[in-house]
Protein backbone atom coordinates (compact mmCIF):
# COMPACT_ATOMS: atom_id res chain seq x y z
CA UNK A 1 0.00 0.00 0.00
CA UNK A 2 0.96 3.37 -0.48
CA UNK A 3 -0.25 6.64 0.63
CA UNK A 4 -1.53 9.06 -2.20
CA UNK A 5 -2.57 12.90 -2.05
CA UNK A 6 -5.70 13.15 -3.56
CA UNK A 7 -6.47 16.84 -2.92
CA UNK A 8 -6.82 19.76 -0.35
CA UNK A 9 -9.58 18.82 2.10
CA UNK A 10 -11.22 22.28 1.41
CA UNK A 11 -11.89 21.45 -2.04
CA UNK A 12 -14.14 18.69 -1.47
CA UNK A 13 -17.62 19.80 0.26
CA UNK A 14 -20.11 17.39 2.24
CA UNK A 15 -21.98 15.24 -0.69
CA UNK A 16 -18.77 15.61 -3.04
CA UNK A 17 -17.20 12.44 -4.76
CA UNK A 18 -13.57 12.47 -6.57
CA UNK A 19 -12.14 9.90 -8.49
CA UNK A 20 -8.56 8.99 -7.66
CA UNK A 21 -6.87 6.91 -10.70
CA UNK A 22 -5.57 4.02 -9.50
CA UNK A 23 -5.08 0.22 -10.39
CA UNK A 24 -8.18 -0.11 -9.16
CA UNK A 25 -10.35 3.26 -9.41
CA UNK A 26 -10.89 4.76 -6.30
CA UNK A 27 -13.74 7.16 -5.31
CA UNK A 28 -13.49 9.56 -2.42
CA UNK A 29 -16.05 10.73 -0.68
CA UNK A 30 -17.21 13.61 1.61
CA UNK A 31 -20.34 13.01 4.25
CA UNK A 32 -20.89 15.38 7.22
CA UNK A 33 -17.08 16.12 7.69
CA UNK A 34 -15.68 12.73 7.31
CA UNK A 35 -13.83 11.11 4.41
CA UNK A 36 -14.46 7.61 3.16
CA UNK A 37 -12.95 5.71 -0.09
CA UNK A 38 -14.58 2.51 -1.65
CA UNK A 39 -13.65 1.17 -5.34
CA UNK A 40 -15.02 3.48 -7.73
CA UNK A 41 -16.63 0.53 -10.48
CA UNK A 42 -19.85 -0.69 -9.46
CA UNK A 43 -19.84 -4.22 -8.78
CA UNK A 44 -22.96 -4.56 -11.13
CA UNK A 45 -21.80 -3.43 -14.39
CA UNK A 46 -18.78 -1.53 -15.35
CA UNK A 47 -20.06 2.38 -14.39
CA UNK A 48 -18.30 4.73 -12.14
CA UNK A 49 -19.95 5.80 -9.11
CA UNK A 50 -18.33 8.76 -8.73
CA UNK A 51 -20.63 9.97 -11.75
CA UNK A 52 -23.63 8.71 -9.22
CA UNK A 53 -25.85 9.75 -6.35
CA UNK A 54 -24.04 10.75 -3.06
CA UNK A 55 -26.83 10.88 -0.08
CA UNK A 56 -26.07 10.82 3.14
CA UNK A 57 -23.39 8.12 2.89
CA UNK A 58 -25.04 5.97 0.64
CA UNK A 59 -23.85 6.31 -3.27
CA UNK A 60 -25.77 4.86 -5.65
CA UNK A 61 -24.95 3.80 -9.23
CA UNK A 62 -26.69 5.95 -12.04
CA UNK A 63 -26.75 3.18 -14.46
CA UNK A 64 -29.43 1.02 -13.05
CA UNK A 65 -29.69 2.14 -9.18
CA UNK A 66 -27.24 -0.09 -7.04
CA UNK A 67 -26.99 1.01 -3.73
CA UNK A 68 -23.84 1.00 -1.62
CA UNK A 69 -22.62 2.31 1.97
CA UNK A 70 -19.34 4.14 1.87
CA UNK A 71 -18.72 3.30 5.13
CA UNK A 72 -17.96 -0.23 4.62
CA UNK A 73 -18.80 -1.13 0.92
CA UNK A 74 -21.79 -3.51 1.77
CA UNK A 75 -24.13 -3.64 -1.13
CA UNK A 76 -27.31 -1.92 -0.19
CA UNK A 77 -29.79 -2.42 -3.14
CA UNK A 78 -30.32 -5.17 -6.13
CA UNK A 79 -28.71 -4.96 -8.87
CA UNK A 80 -25.35 -5.38 -6.54
CA UNK A 81 -25.25 -8.10 -4.15
CA UNK A 82 -20.77 -8.17 -3.81
CA UNK A 83 -19.27 -5.56 -2.09
CA UNK A 84 -16.97 -2.59 -2.88
CA UNK A 85 -13.59 -2.45 -1.49
CA UNK A 86 -12.75 -0.11 1.20
CA UNK A 87 -9.52 2.09 1.20
CA UNK A 88 -7.90 3.78 4.27
CA UNK A 89 -8.53 7.91 3.88
CA UNK A 90 -7.08 10.48 6.45
CA UNK A 91 -6.84 14.12 6.17
CA UNK A 92 -3.48 15.01 7.14
CA UNK A 93 -2.20 18.87 7.28
CA UNK A 94 -4.94 19.71 5.27
CA UNK A 95 -4.64 17.53 2.32
CA UNK A 96 -6.60 14.07 1.70
CA UNK A 97 -4.38 11.18 1.59
CA UNK A 98 -5.99 7.74 0.76
CA UNK A 99 -3.95 4.39 0.39
CA UNK A 100 -3.80 2.82 -2.66
CA UNK A 101 -2.77 -0.49 -3.81
CA UNK A 102 0.91 -0.88 -4.91
CA UNK A 103 0.92 -1.01 -8.78
CA UNK A 104 2.61 -3.98 -9.50
CA UNK A 105 0.67 -6.12 -6.67
CA UNK B 1 -42.98 -20.78 9.46
CA UNK B 2 -40.93 -22.44 11.70
CA UNK B 3 -37.87 -24.08 10.57
CA UNK B 4 -39.36 -27.73 10.97
CA UNK B 5 -42.46 -26.28 8.05
CA UNK B 6 -39.19 -25.20 5.85
CA UNK B 7 -39.86 -26.74 2.35
CA UNK B 8 -37.06 -29.88 1.92
CA UNK B 9 -37.34 -29.41 -1.97
CA UNK B 10 -38.06 -25.54 -3.65
CA UNK B 11 -37.88 -26.07 -7.61
CA UNK B 12 -37.51 -22.67 -9.63
CA UNK B 13 -39.22 -22.71 -13.13
CA UNK B 14 -37.35 -20.15 -14.93
CA UNK B 15 -33.90 -20.08 -15.26
CA UNK B 16 -33.42 -16.32 -15.95
CA UNK B 17 -33.39 -12.75 -13.33
CA UNK B 18 -36.21 -13.66 -11.27
CA UNK B 19 -35.35 -17.00 -10.81
CA UNK B 20 -31.70 -16.43 -10.25
CA UNK B 21 -32.17 -13.83 -7.94
CA UNK B 22 -35.35 -16.17 -6.08
CA UNK B 23 -32.31 -18.85 -5.58
CA UNK B 24 -29.82 -16.62 -4.37
CA UNK B 25 -32.31 -15.54 -2.02
CA UNK B 26 -33.26 -18.25 -0.53
CA UNK B 27 -29.47 -19.29 0.04
CA UNK B 28 -28.85 -15.78 1.92
CA UNK B 29 -31.74 -16.44 3.77
CA UNK B 30 -30.31 -19.81 5.26
CA UNK B 31 -32.62 -22.16 3.18
CA UNK B 32 -30.23 -25.28 2.82
CA UNK B 33 -32.83 -27.56 1.47
CA UNK B 34 -32.81 -28.67 -1.91
CA UNK B 35 -32.89 -26.27 -4.52
CA UNK B 36 -33.30 -26.30 -8.75
CA UNK B 37 -33.56 -23.88 -10.82
CA UNK B 38 -34.95 -24.90 -14.47
CA UNK B 39 -34.39 -22.91 -17.75
CA UNK B 40 -35.11 -23.76 -21.28
CA UNK B 41 -32.49 -21.70 -22.78
CA UNK B 42 -28.84 -23.62 -22.83
CA UNK B 43 -27.36 -20.45 -21.09
CA UNK B 44 -26.82 -19.74 -17.41
CA UNK B 45 -29.18 -17.38 -16.21
CA UNK B 46 -28.08 -13.36 -17.63
CA UNK B 47 -29.85 -10.11 -17.65
CA UNK B 48 -32.26 -9.15 -21.01
CA UNK B 49 -31.63 -5.45 -21.42
CA UNK B 50 -28.35 -5.36 -23.58
CA UNK B 51 -30.19 -8.15 -26.24
CA UNK B 52 -31.63 -4.61 -27.99
CA UNK B 53 -28.60 -2.67 -27.48
CA UNK B 54 -25.16 -4.08 -27.20
CA UNK B 55 -25.80 -7.35 -28.39
CA UNK B 56 -27.02 -5.95 -31.77
CA UNK B 57 -23.82 -3.73 -32.02
CA UNK B 58 -21.09 -5.85 -31.20
CA UNK B 59 -20.21 -9.16 -32.17
CA UNK B 60 -17.73 -9.93 -29.57
CA UNK B 61 -20.59 -9.17 -26.66
CA UNK B 62 -21.31 -11.77 -24.42
CA UNK B 63 -24.55 -12.21 -21.82
CA UNK B 64 -24.43 -10.26 -18.83
CA UNK B 65 -24.45 -12.89 -16.69
CA UNK B 66 -26.67 -12.62 -13.41
CA UNK B 67 -24.04 -14.47 -11.55
CA UNK B 68 -20.63 -16.35 -11.97
CA UNK B 69 -21.23 -19.89 -13.09
CA UNK B 70 -19.32 -20.83 -10.02
CA UNK B 71 -21.94 -19.45 -7.92
CA UNK B 72 -24.58 -22.08 -8.54
CA UNK B 73 -21.93 -24.97 -7.54
CA UNK B 74 -20.80 -23.02 -4.68
CA UNK B 75 -24.72 -22.26 -3.62
CA UNK B 76 -25.62 -26.11 -3.84
CA UNK B 77 -28.29 -24.90 -6.58
CA UNK B 78 -28.98 -27.63 -9.43
CA UNK B 79 -29.17 -25.42 -12.46
CA UNK B 80 -30.77 -27.31 -14.99
CA UNK B 81 -30.42 -25.62 -18.33
CA UNK B 82 -31.83 -26.36 -22.14
CA UNK B 83 -34.66 -28.41 -20.64
CA UNK B 84 -38.43 -27.00 -20.52
CA UNK B 85 -40.53 -27.81 -17.73
CA UNK B 86 -43.67 -30.01 -20.16
CA UNK B 87 -45.94 -30.32 -17.31
CA UNK B 88 -47.18 -29.68 -14.12
CA UNK B 89 -49.21 -32.00 -11.69
CA UNK B 90 -50.02 -31.35 -8.21
CA UNK B 91 -50.02 -35.11 -6.46
CA UNK B 92 -50.96 -33.65 -2.96
CA UNK B 93 -51.14 -31.13 -1.07
CA UNK B 94 -47.84 -28.69 -1.25
CA UNK B 95 -46.62 -31.64 -3.77
CA UNK B 96 -45.79 -30.93 -6.85
CA UNK B 97 -44.32 -32.99 -10.04
CA UNK B 98 -42.55 -31.07 -12.97
CA UNK B 99 -42.07 -32.88 -16.57
CA UNK B 100 -39.00 -31.45 -18.27
CA UNK B 101 -38.73 -32.22 -21.97
CA UNK B 102 -35.77 -34.29 -21.22
CA UNK B 103 -38.40 -37.50 -19.99
CA UNK B 104 -37.05 -36.10 -16.61
CA UNK B 105 -38.93 -35.82 -13.42
CA UNK B 106 -38.58 -33.04 -10.90
CA UNK B 107 -40.44 -33.50 -7.25
CA UNK B 108 -41.05 -30.26 -4.95
CA UNK B 109 -43.21 -29.31 -2.27
CA UNK B 110 -42.39 -25.38 -3.40
CA UNK B 111 -42.51 -24.17 -7.07
CA UNK B 112 -41.98 -20.80 -8.01
CA UNK B 113 -43.14 -19.92 -11.35
CA UNK B 114 -40.31 -17.39 -12.83
CA UNK B 115 -41.49 -18.35 -16.29
CA UNK B 116 -41.34 -14.88 -17.55
CA UNK B 117 -43.34 -13.91 -20.90
CA UNK B 118 -42.92 -14.63 -24.81
CA UNK B 119 -42.92 -11.99 -27.34
CA UNK B 120 -46.47 -11.39 -28.54
CA UNK B 121 -46.65 -12.56 -32.54
CA UNK B 122 -48.01 -11.09 -35.66
CA UNK B 123 -50.51 -12.93 -36.77
CA UNK B 124 -50.01 -11.48 -40.22
CA UNK B 125 -46.39 -13.40 -40.29
CA UNK B 126 -47.55 -16.22 -41.14
CA UNK B 127 -43.93 -17.14 -42.78
CA UNK B 128 -41.87 -16.32 -40.07
CA UNK B 129 -40.40 -13.79 -41.37
CA UNK B 130 -40.38 -11.87 -38.68
CA UNK B 131 -37.71 -11.33 -35.86
CA UNK B 132 -38.65 -11.14 -32.25
CA UNK B 133 -35.99 -10.39 -29.23
CA UNK B 134 -36.45 -11.77 -26.27
CA UNK B 135 -33.30 -14.30 -25.81
CA UNK B 136 -29.59 -14.47 -26.26
CA UNK B 137 -29.88 -16.52 -29.71
CA UNK B 138 -32.70 -13.88 -30.92
CA UNK B 139 -30.31 -11.07 -30.72
CA UNK B 140 -27.43 -13.15 -32.04
CA UNK B 141 -29.12 -14.23 -35.08
CA UNK B 142 -30.08 -10.87 -36.10
CA UNK B 143 -27.24 -8.77 -35.25
CA UNK B 144 -24.88 -10.24 -38.65
CA UNK B 145 -28.09 -9.30 -40.80
CA UNK B 146 -28.06 -5.57 -39.04
CA UNK B 147 -25.55 -4.56 -42.28
CA UNK B 148 -25.11 -0.89 -43.30
CA UNK B 149 -27.89 0.11 -45.95
CA UNK B 150 -30.40 -2.49 -45.01
CA UNK B 151 -33.70 -1.89 -44.85
CA UNK B 152 -34.96 -2.61 -41.24
CA UNK B 153 -38.83 -2.03 -40.45
CA UNK B 154 -39.49 -2.06 -36.96
CA UNK B 155 -43.31 -2.26 -35.59
CA UNK B 156 -43.84 -1.06 -32.39
CA UNK B 157 -42.66 2.05 -30.84
CA UNK B 158 -42.19 0.86 -27.36
CA UNK B 159 -39.18 0.12 -25.46
CA UNK B 160 -37.74 -2.64 -27.56
CA UNK B 161 -38.67 -1.58 -30.95
CA UNK B 162 -36.81 1.93 -30.27
CA UNK B 163 -33.97 0.45 -28.89
CA UNK B 164 -34.16 -2.02 -31.53
CA UNK B 165 -34.65 1.14 -33.91
CA UNK B 166 -32.00 2.91 -32.73
CA UNK B 167 -29.13 0.28 -32.49
CA UNK B 168 -30.24 -0.40 -36.75
CA UNK B 169 -29.41 3.58 -36.78
CA UNK B 170 -26.18 3.33 -35.30
CA UNK B 171 -24.94 0.55 -37.68
CA UNK B 172 -26.26 2.40 -40.63
CA UNK B 173 -29.22 0.29 -41.79
CA UNK B 174 -32.43 2.89 -43.22
CA UNK B 175 -34.97 2.72 -40.27
CA UNK B 176 -38.46 2.45 -40.35
CA UNK B 177 -40.41 2.56 -37.38
CA UNK B 178 -44.19 1.75 -37.72
CA UNK B 179 -46.42 2.28 -34.49
CA UNK B 180 -50.27 1.35 -34.38
CA UNK B 181 -51.42 3.81 -31.56
CA UNK B 182 -51.59 7.19 -32.85
CA UNK B 183 -48.85 8.64 -30.92
CA UNK B 184 -45.46 7.46 -30.69
CA UNK B 185 -43.59 6.10 -28.17
CA UNK B 186 -46.44 4.40 -26.13
CA UNK B 187 -43.97 3.63 -23.25
CA UNK B 188 -43.40 7.37 -22.72
CA UNK B 189 -46.19 8.36 -20.38
CA UNK B 190 -44.77 12.32 -20.90
CA UNK B 191 -45.52 13.41 -24.34
CA UNK B 192 -42.71 16.71 -24.06
CA UNK B 193 -40.33 13.20 -23.36
CA UNK B 194 -42.03 11.45 -25.90
CA UNK B 195 -41.63 13.87 -28.90
CA UNK B 196 -38.27 14.84 -28.26
CA UNK B 197 -37.17 11.42 -29.09
CA UNK B 198 -39.29 11.33 -32.17
CA UNK B 199 -37.60 14.54 -33.11
CA UNK B 200 -34.22 12.61 -32.56
CA UNK B 201 -35.43 9.91 -34.53
CA UNK B 202 -36.38 11.71 -37.19
CA UNK B 203 -33.15 13.71 -37.47
CA UNK B 204 -31.52 10.59 -37.47
CA UNK B 205 -33.23 9.52 -40.31
CA UNK B 206 -35.71 7.45 -39.09
CA UNK B 207 -38.86 6.81 -40.98
CA UNK B 208 -41.98 7.26 -38.68
CA UNK B 209 -45.30 6.03 -39.31
CA UNK B 210 -47.97 6.31 -36.57
CA UNK B 211 -51.32 5.23 -36.16
CA UNK B 212 -51.23 2.18 -38.88
CA UNK B 213 -51.27 -1.39 -38.19
CA UNK B 214 -49.65 -4.20 -40.53
CA UNK B 215 -51.79 -6.27 -41.77
CA UNK B 216 -49.75 -8.50 -43.74
CA UNK B 217 -46.11 -9.82 -44.33
CA UNK B 218 -44.78 -11.64 -47.20
CA UNK B 219 -41.60 -12.20 -48.60
CA UNK B 220 -40.52 -10.65 -51.85
CA UNK B 221 -37.39 -10.49 -53.91
CA UNK B 222 -34.79 -9.73 -51.70
CA UNK B 223 -36.48 -9.07 -48.90
CA UNK B 224 -39.68 -8.96 -47.11
CA UNK B 225 -43.01 -6.03 -47.67
CA UNK B 226 -45.26 -5.73 -44.86
CA UNK B 227 -48.57 -4.05 -45.88
CA UNK B 228 -50.35 -1.53 -43.61
CA UNK B 229 -54.16 -1.21 -43.02
CA UNK B 230 -54.38 2.30 -45.42
CA UNK B 231 -52.94 0.04 -48.38
CA UNK B 232 -49.78 1.05 -48.60
CA UNK B 233 -46.62 -1.33 -48.55
CA UNK B 234 -43.06 -0.92 -46.33
CA UNK B 235 -40.62 -2.82 -48.08
CA UNK B 236 -37.78 -4.25 -46.14
CA UNK B 237 -34.46 -6.43 -46.08
CA UNK B 238 -35.05 -7.17 -42.09
CA UNK B 239 -38.50 -6.99 -40.18
CA UNK B 240 -38.89 -6.89 -36.12
CA UNK B 241 -41.33 -6.81 -33.84
CA UNK B 242 -41.81 -5.58 -30.70
CA UNK B 243 -44.86 -5.33 -29.59
CA UNK B 244 -45.31 -6.71 -26.17
CA UNK B 245 -45.12 -10.08 -24.68
CA UNK B 246 -47.88 -12.83 -23.07
CA UNK B 247 -47.07 -13.93 -19.44
CA UNK B 248 -46.37 -17.68 -19.36
CA UNK B 249 -48.97 -18.78 -17.90
CA UNK B 250 -49.24 -22.39 -19.27
CA UNK B 251 -48.21 -24.08 -16.02
CA UNK B 252 -50.21 -22.69 -13.76
CA UNK B 253 -53.40 -23.28 -15.52
CA UNK B 254 -52.30 -27.03 -15.69
CA UNK B 255 -53.00 -27.03 -11.80
CA UNK B 256 -55.49 -25.00 -11.98
CA UNK B 257 -54.19 -21.53 -10.58
CA UNK B 258 -55.89 -18.61 -11.09
CA UNK B 259 -54.83 -16.19 -13.97
CA UNK B 260 -55.83 -12.90 -14.82
CA UNK B 261 -53.10 -10.85 -17.18
CA UNK B 262 -50.64 -12.89 -15.64
CA UNK B 263 -50.69 -15.53 -13.16
CA UNK B 264 -52.59 -14.06 -10.04
CA UNK B 265 -50.74 -14.12 -6.89
CA UNK B 266 -51.26 -12.29 -3.07
CA UNK B 267 -49.02 -10.08 -1.37
CA UNK B 268 -46.91 -13.08 -0.68
CA UNK B 269 -46.37 -14.11 -4.08
CA UNK B 270 -48.59 -17.04 -3.98
CA UNK B 271 -50.53 -18.16 -6.71
CA UNK B 272 -54.20 -19.54 -5.87
CA UNK B 273 -52.98 -22.95 -5.40
CA UNK B 274 -51.16 -23.58 -1.89
CA UNK B 275 -47.46 -23.71 -2.77
CA UNK B 276 -47.19 -22.68 -5.66
CA UNK B 277 -46.05 -18.78 -6.07
CA UNK B 278 -44.95 -16.85 -8.75
CA UNK B 279 -42.65 -13.55 -9.69
CA UNK B 280 -41.66 -11.31 -12.05
CA UNK B 281 -43.15 -10.85 -15.35
CA UNK B 282 -45.48 -13.84 -15.46
CA UNK B 283 -47.15 -12.81 -12.45
CA UNK B 284 -50.51 -10.19 -11.78
CA UNK B 285 -50.02 -8.98 -8.15
CA UNK B 286 -54.09 -8.68 -6.98
CA UNK B 287 -54.75 -5.50 -6.20
CA UNK B 288 -57.03 -4.54 -3.09
CA UNK B 289 -60.13 -3.30 -4.87
CA UNK B 290 -59.51 -5.71 -7.43
CA UNK B 291 -57.30 -4.18 -10.35
CA UNK B 292 -53.78 -6.06 -10.06
CA UNK B 293 -50.30 -4.78 -10.52
CA UNK B 294 -48.87 -6.21 -13.51
CA UNK B 295 -44.68 -5.18 -14.49
CA UNK B 296 -42.85 -5.95 -17.16
CA UNK B 297 -39.45 -4.71 -16.06
CA UNK B 298 -35.81 -5.79 -14.87
CA UNK B 299 -35.75 -4.01 -11.41
CA UNK B 300 -39.59 -5.42 -10.35
CA UNK B 301 -38.51 -8.72 -11.77
CA UNK B 302 -35.23 -9.49 -9.15
CA UNK B 303 -37.24 -7.55 -6.41
CA UNK B 304 -40.33 -10.05 -6.89
CA UNK B 305 -37.99 -12.75 -6.84
CA UNK B 306 -36.35 -11.78 -3.78
CA UNK B 307 -39.43 -11.15 -2.69
CA UNK B 308 -40.81 -14.40 -3.30
CA UNK B 309 -38.24 -15.96 -1.34
CA UNK B 310 -38.85 -14.99 2.06
CA UNK B 311 -42.40 -15.77 1.55
CA UNK B 312 -41.95 -18.99 0.50
CA UNK B 313 -39.62 -19.56 3.99
CA UNK B 314 -42.62 -17.86 5.95
CA UNK B 315 -40.37 -14.63 6.63
CA UNK B 316 -41.26 -10.96 6.33
CA UNK B 317 -41.50 -9.88 2.82
CA UNK B 318 -39.88 -6.33 1.91
CA UNK B 319 -41.75 -4.28 0.80
CA UNK B 320 -41.55 -3.42 -2.90
CA UNK B 321 -39.30 -0.33 -3.98
CA UNK B 322 -40.99 2.20 -6.90
CA UNK B 323 -41.30 0.80 -10.19
CA UNK B 324 -38.14 2.02 -11.96
CA UNK B 325 -37.19 1.34 -16.01
CA UNK B 326 -34.88 2.61 -18.28
CA UNK B 327 -34.51 2.89 -21.73
CA UNK B 328 -31.42 3.85 -23.68
CA UNK B 329 -31.77 5.28 -27.18
CA UNK B 330 -29.43 7.23 -29.82
CA UNK B 331 -27.59 7.98 -26.83
CA UNK B 332 -30.10 9.14 -24.79
CA UNK B 333 -31.58 7.57 -20.98
CA UNK B 334 -34.80 7.77 -20.43
CA UNK B 335 -36.58 6.52 -17.23
CA UNK B 336 -39.58 6.09 -15.77
CA UNK B 337 -40.35 6.31 -12.45
CA UNK B 338 -43.16 5.37 -10.37
CA UNK B 339 -47.04 5.49 -11.74
CA UNK B 340 -47.16 8.54 -14.07
CA UNK B 341 -50.07 9.23 -16.35
CA UNK B 342 -50.92 11.46 -18.92
CA UNK B 343 -54.02 12.84 -16.49
CA UNK B 344 -51.64 14.07 -13.44
CA UNK B 345 -50.19 17.78 -12.94
CA UNK B 346 -46.90 17.94 -14.39
CA UNK B 347 -44.22 19.95 -13.51
CA UNK B 348 -40.46 20.51 -16.07
CA UNK B 349 -37.56 20.96 -14.78
CA UNK B 350 -34.88 21.59 -17.96
CA UNK B 351 -31.51 21.52 -17.37
CA UNK B 352 -28.48 22.07 -19.67
CA UNK B 353 -27.59 19.68 -22.30
CA UNK B 354 -30.99 18.14 -22.89
CA UNK B 355 -31.75 17.12 -19.71
CA UNK B 356 -35.38 17.11 -19.36
CA UNK B 357 -37.30 15.73 -16.13
CA UNK B 358 -40.97 15.76 -15.83
CA UNK B 359 -42.68 15.17 -12.31
CA UNK B 360 -46.51 13.67 -11.97
CA UNK B 361 -48.17 15.33 -9.45
CA UNK B 362 -51.41 13.80 -8.30
CA UNK B 363 -53.43 15.55 -5.53
CA UNK B 364 -50.30 17.24 -4.46
CA UNK B 365 -47.87 14.31 -4.24
CA UNK B 366 -45.28 12.60 -6.54
CA UNK B 367 -46.65 9.98 -7.89
CA UNK B 368 -44.30 9.50 -11.39
CA UNK B 369 -41.45 11.03 -13.15
CA UNK B 370 -40.37 10.89 -16.43
CA UNK B 371 -36.87 12.00 -17.57
CA UNK B 372 -34.22 12.49 -20.46
CA UNK B 373 -30.35 12.56 -19.88
CA UNK B 374 -31.49 13.43 -15.83
CA UNK B 375 -30.17 10.61 -14.03
CA UNK B 376 -28.93 12.34 -11.07
CA UNK B 377 -32.13 13.97 -10.57
CA UNK B 378 -34.22 11.17 -11.36
CA UNK B 379 -32.21 9.48 -8.32
CA UNK B 380 -32.97 12.04 -5.64
CA UNK B 381 -36.57 12.10 -7.42
CA UNK B 382 -36.95 8.46 -6.48
CA UNK B 383 -36.61 9.14 -2.73
CA UNK B 384 -39.11 11.80 -2.90
CA UNK B 385 -41.66 8.89 -4.76
CA UNK B 386 -41.12 6.91 -1.96
CA UNK B 387 -41.46 8.91 0.40
CA UNK B 388 -44.94 9.99 -1.21
CA UNK B 389 -44.13 13.21 -0.76
CA UNK B 390 -45.54 16.76 -1.41
CA UNK B 391 -42.74 18.90 -3.22
CA UNK B 392 -42.87 22.71 -3.58
CA UNK B 393 -43.89 22.61 -7.41
CA UNK B 394 -42.13 26.14 -7.90
CA UNK B 395 -38.62 24.43 -6.33
CA UNK B 396 -39.33 21.48 -8.22
CA UNK B 397 -39.56 23.33 -11.47
CA UNK B 398 -35.91 25.03 -10.92
CA UNK B 399 -33.32 23.12 -11.97
CA UNK B 400 -30.88 25.26 -9.68
CA UNK B 401 -32.49 23.45 -6.78
CA UNK B 402 -30.32 20.28 -6.34
CA UNK B 403 -33.60 17.76 -6.29
CA UNK B 404 -32.63 16.51 -2.23
CA UNK B 405 -32.97 20.20 -1.38
CA UNK B 406 -36.35 20.94 -3.02
CA UNK B 407 -38.81 22.03 0.07
CA UNK B 408 -41.51 19.22 0.62
CA UNK B 409 -44.86 19.51 2.55
CA UNK B 410 -44.65 17.13 5.48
Amino acid sequence: MQKRRVCPAAEMSDGDMRRVEAQIPIAIYRVNGEFFATAATCTHMDSCLTEGYLDDDVVECLLHGAQFSVRDGRALSLPATEPLQTFSVEVSEGDVYVEVPDEAS
Amino acid sequence: MSEQNAPRKVAIVGANLAGARAAEALRNLGYSGSLCLIGEEELRPYERPPLSKTALEDDSAVPQWVHAESFYRDNNIDLITGRAVTSMKVLAPRRFQLSLSDGTQQEADVVLLTTGGSPRRLSSDKDGIVHYIRQWEDAARLRPQLLEGRRVLVIGSGFIGAEVAATALGRGCQVSVIEAEPLLFPSIPSRIVANAMSELFSERGATLVVGRSVVGISAEAGGAVALLDDGSAIHADIIVAGIGIEPRVELARMVDAEVARGVLVGGDFQTTVAGLYAAGDVCTIAGKDGDGVHVEHWKAAQEQGVCAAHAILGKDIPPLSAAWCWSDQLGQRIEVAGTPRSTDQQVVREGADGELCVFHLRDGRLAGVVSLNSARTMRGAMKLLEKRAKPDVGQLADQGIPINRVACEE
